[in-house]
């Protein structure tokens, strides 16, 4: 009986290898966008916590609404002296800004990609909502166990502050734990590791710590109360109600 | 002395088995020494501007900064500003760089049609290649100060790629990396460096090159001119080997002990070949003349005779060096005066007894008998000329050195003093070109900071900002400053309201939170938000222009310091004033200590206060002349040459000591004081003339330098050390032969 078992194992261990490695590096970037573009929204509440290079730590919460992928309105519930500060992208790299002690919302330019949000270490590219497979190509460097480890660079015609990224994924669910980004010089710049959760049929990142490698900086951002699917209306995300909360 | 040579001649071989040892081991740790070219950094503990300043520099990412200049003949076009993204990155990917300011990443804050915009001048990721476009942006960043004259030069031939170095990190070797990385740039043009690490890493390579290079010079040439006074290479060698033991053992310990190689303790082994040498010259010499005697007793009678003279001679120029250790307030100085006091305390240790003990040992074996100084028929000649001048023309001798006097007090009010580092380099070297070029084309690099303790985020704090820099703005040679409080303004406009710090501080906070994050934030203010820094950008060394920056904004820190806000000032501009003053401290208390010190040894020694201050007077006389010539040449009192008053005392004292020694024997032998100054200027001025010949130009080896103020120092101390031995045989038995009975008296005694 042990040695049948023993026979099944095996017999699964090197299925399942074949399996990952029959996969090619594009099948693999959408089989991420599968497990990770799921449901067409979302809402949550996201702590940021903020470490600087000598220590010191600073906390922000804000609440995030998201519609398909290219939707999105975070609003900042704490501190006191920030809160119902807000940002409302939109699709064409529509951005505007709200600050509610002028009363009145900004456009804000496009080409901020590489800059950090909000004092934290994720860039507005970090943050981004990009499909894998429309928007980087990949090379499989090693598999390993459970471990596929891929290498994406950005395809032609995308703009990205890194030159490539190396993925550390897992091959049971195809999520992305660990991720060290590059900059042009080659220079390894970010290290984000993501702790994933599910809820229903759906994943999502319970944490992502965010490492600023050159700063020595770090953000923690956890989300809570993650809810999927509530039909968000689509006046959520207009500049009207930027202004009107 | 009896007992001395008894001891060393009974532990001969156990001496020189000790000094093998002790030089091994000392040795040892030669390799190891370090260099610190810091001059500004070496302030004592207690400075509170050197305490905030460090302080600066630890909490804001560094207050150093490594400049990059390129240039090109129009800055902006595609390609030149590509390079300058390739720079920015290469420079920011070196470990110890906190943050990188560049055209193409520079904080840009405005209002458009559209709405706010907080981003970069240049987009990296897109760069235009448009012409118009192009010109657009060149219009536009001429015609901010926040770029114009600061990021890029305002003719748009050069721009610049600023760097903090963090603070505590080896600047050295990322000023090497960042060299390193740049060369594999594609690029025909240049790079030009700049800013004080950059300088330091050239001070260091010069400083290490020069005691490789400038030593066995002065080791050379100093033995090239006793072999020619003493016409006995063996005689030589062995004096030469003494001191290379004492240099030995001086910088192993220093070495040991921790203390870096500065830019003056580089200075101490050329001091002791120059200085050093003399002790064991004198002791093999006697020798030589008592060589018809036993070993064993021509040791005895050698030590009898020349010890105590060896022994004051090394006294008062030790005393020479200790005035620094007494009287400097930069701990450079004092390590200076540390080091070669203990120099000169070892070669006077090893001519009276490893000098001896080699003697005794090998005595027979090869030493020769010199032959007498009477063969050198030049120096003999010149005692004779001056012998007769003295005789002859008392009155012209008196009027030349009124004249020399007079014009050393006039020259002496005309001393420049310099604290630029730049100044340090000869003129071909590579970094101080780069530092000029870049000095000629935009602002200054020397950071002044005010630094405002309080609720920053408060519209008080930050109209103190602001208000400070208007008060900056006065100075023509402040040309550009910075702090959060610009920042606010700028994005307050972009939000539609006016060039100016909301009322509201719910306003501030917001305007803040955007802030949050850009690099910039944490050069300005601190993660609590209980301090900034308004920082401004100093153009000028002059150091007129530091005497009024360092009182004014010492009055502007008392006026705008209340009960909510403190308000401190510091920054290298202060740092210089600082340095100066030290040197002008170090100045006058290393002299009137030295000159205290050496009045009381003479006078110890000859019993008798008017013999201590009449053995001064010759070195009084050459400081008035060094001060003049350093006025009238235009060479200015620096870290270097400031050491230059107290080492002539020290060193130049010897020559009178000699002169005055010999002259109470003759006196007491004729009671005449014509043939007593006759015979003297005869028997002292040959031992005079060839020590200063020697000591001279073992010192004028520093020309060969590469860097200035030793070039300087070392022609000084030649010019003083010929000056001094004049003096003491002109001058002095002048002052002899008028000095009352009393006085003569005194020598009969």
């Amino acid at each position: 009986m042990r040695f049948v078992l023993f026979l099944y194992v095996l017999a699964s261990t090197i299925w399942s290898g074949d399996k990952a490695l029959a996969l090619t590096p594009e099948e693999i970037l959408r089989r991420m966008d599968e497990v990770m573009f799921q449901p067409g929204d979302q809402t949550s509440n996201a702590r940021m916590v903020m470490v600087d290079r000598n220590g010191n730590e600073r906390v922000r919460e804000a609440t995030i609404w998201q519609k398909g992928g290219e939707k999105r309105l975070f609003r900042f519930t704490s501190p006191a002296s920030e809160a119902g500060i807000a940002f409302l992208s939109l699709p064409n790299d529509l951005m505007y800004l709200y600050l509610p002690a002028f009363g009145r919302e900004r456009r804000i330019a496009a080409h901020l990609k590489n800059q950090n949000f909000a004092g934290t270490d994720f860039t507005y590219e970090d943050l981004e909502v990009r499909k894998y497979a429309e928007s980087f190509s990949g090379n499989i460097l090693r598999q390993d166990g459970n471990i596929i480890v891929l290498e994406i660079r950005p395809l032609p015609g995308i703009t990205s502050e890194y030159s490539r990224t190396v993925v550390t994924l897992n091959r049971t669910n195809f999520l992305p734990e660990k991720t060290e980004s590059y900059d042009r010089g080659g220079n390894l710049v970010k290290s984000a590791t993501h702790t994933w959760a599910r809820q229903g049929a759906f994943w999502y990142p319970q944490e992502i710590h965010m490492r600023d490698v050159r700063r020595g900086s770090s953000t923690r951002m956890i989300m809570r109360n993650v809810r999927f699917n509530t039909n968000l209306s689509d006046q959520i995300f207009t500049v009207r109600n930027l202004t009107s909360f | 002395m009896e007992k001395l040579s008894n001891w060393i001649l009974k532990f001969r071989y156990g001496i020189l088995v000790v000094v093998a040892a002790i030089t091994l081991f000392l040795g040892y740790f030669i390799k190891d020494i370090q260099v610190n070219p810091d001059v500004i950094g070496y302030h004592p503990a207690g400075d509170e501007a050197a305490a905030l300043f460090m302080e600066i520099g630890r909490q804001y990412g560094g207050n150093d900064l490594l400049i990059v200049g390129i240039e090109s003949d129009n800055i902006f076009t595609y390609d030149m500003l590509n390079l300058v993204r390739k720079v920015t990155d290469s420079v920011r990917s070196v470990p110890g760089i906190s943050s990188v300011t560049s055209l193409t990443n520079v904080l840009h804050i405005s209002s458009s049609e559209y709405g706010i915009e907080i981003g970069r001048l240049v987009d990296e990721f897109n760069i235009p290649t448009d012409t118009l476009q192009l010109r657009q942006l060149q219009e536009y960043t001429l015609s901010e100060p926040m770029y114009s004259g600061f990021l890029v030069s305002k003719d748009a031939t050069a721009t610049l790629v600023v760097a903090r170095v963090k603070d505590g990190t080896e600047q050295m070797v990322i000023v090497d990396q960042v060299k390193q990385k740049l060369d594999g740039l594609d690029f025909d043009g240049n790079f030009y460096f700049g800013g004080m690490p950059v300088i330091l890493r050239e001070l260091s390579s010069v400083i290490i090159g020069d005691l490789f290079f400038i030593a066995p010079i002065a080791f050379l040439l100093i033995t090239l001119v006793l072999f020619w006074g003493f016409r006995n290479l063996q005689g030589v060698l062995l004096p030469m080997l003494t001191v290379v033991i004492a240099i030995i053992w001086t910088m192993g310990l220093m070495s040991m002990l921790g203390y870096k190689l500065t830019l003056l303790t580089n200075l101490i082994p050329v001091i002791l070949l120059a200085v050093g040498s003399a002790y064991s010259i004198h002791i093999v010499n006697r020798f030589f003349r008592e060589k018809s005697q036993a070993p064993a007793e021509a040791i005895q009678r050698t030590l009898r005779y020349v010890a105590l003279p060896v022994i004051l001679a090394s006294i008062t120029t030790i005393f020479g060096f200790v005035s620094f250790i007494a009287g400097s307030y930069l701990t450079m100085i004092v390590e200076f005066g540390i080091f070669s006091s203990l120099g000169i305390l070892f070669s006077l240790i090893l001519a009276l007894s490893f000098a001896p003990a080699m003697l005794s040992v090998f005595s027979g074996k090869g030493f020769k008998a010199t032959k007498d100084f009477k063969k050198i028929n030049q120096v003999e000649k010149l005692t004779q000329i001056i012998g007769g001048w003295v005789q002859n023309h008392p009155r012209k001798i008196v009027a030349i050195w009124l004249l020399l006097v007079v014009a050393g007090i006039w020259g002496a009010t005309k001393i420049e003093r310099r604290v630029d580092l730049v100044d340090y380099f000869r003129r071909d070297n590579i970094v101080k070109q780069s530092e000029y070029l870049l000095r000629e084309k935009f602002t200054g690099s020397m950071p002044l900071f005010v630094k405002i303790t309080g609720d920053i985020q408060s519209p008080e704090a930050l109209r103190l900002m602001q208000y400070t820099q208007d008060f900056m703005a006065q100075f023509d040679y402040i040309p550009y400053s910075q702090s959060v409080a610009d920042l606010i303004i700028q994005m307050n406009d972009a939000m539609g309201e006016g060039r100016r710090i909301p009322e509201e501080p719910e306003k501030i906070e917001q305007l803040w939170f955007l802030l949050d994050g850009q690099e910039v934030m944490e050069q300005l203010v601190n993660f609590e938000l209980t301090e900034g820094l308004v920082i401004g950008h100093v153009a000028s060394t002059d150091l007129e222009v530091l005497r009024e920056i360092e009182v004014n904004f010492a009055e502007f820190a008392q006026q705008n310091s209340r009960a909510d806000f403190d308000v401190q000032v510091t920054g290298i501009p202060i740092f210089f004033k600082r340095l100066d003053e030290s040197i002008i401290r170090s100045q006058t208390s290393s002299i009137i200590i030295a000159t205290s010190l050496i009045i009381l040894v003479i006078s110890l020694m000859m019993r008798s206060i008017w013999k201590g201050i009449l053995g001064v007077v010759p070195i009084l006389v050459t400081l008035l002349i060094l001060f003049g010539t350093m006025g009238l040449t235009g060479v200015p009192l620096d870290i270097a040459t400031v050491l230059c008053g107290s080492i002539t005392i020290g060193i130049g004292v010897d020559y009178a000591i000699h002169f005055m020694t010999q002259f109470a024997k003759s006196f007491r032998a004729t009671n005449n004081t014509k043939q007593s100054i006759s015979e003297t200027i005869s028997i002292s001025g040959r031992a005079i003339l060839i020590n200063m010949i020697a000591v001279s130009l073992g010192f004028a080896v520093l020309m060969f330098s590469n860097l200035v103020p030793m070039q300087r120092f070392g022609l000084l101390i030649a010019l003083t050390m010929i000056s001094t031995s004049m003096a003491t045989l002109t001058l002095l038995p002048l002052c002899l032969s008028i000095s009352g009975e009393r006085l003569k008296r005194m020598f009969k005694k």
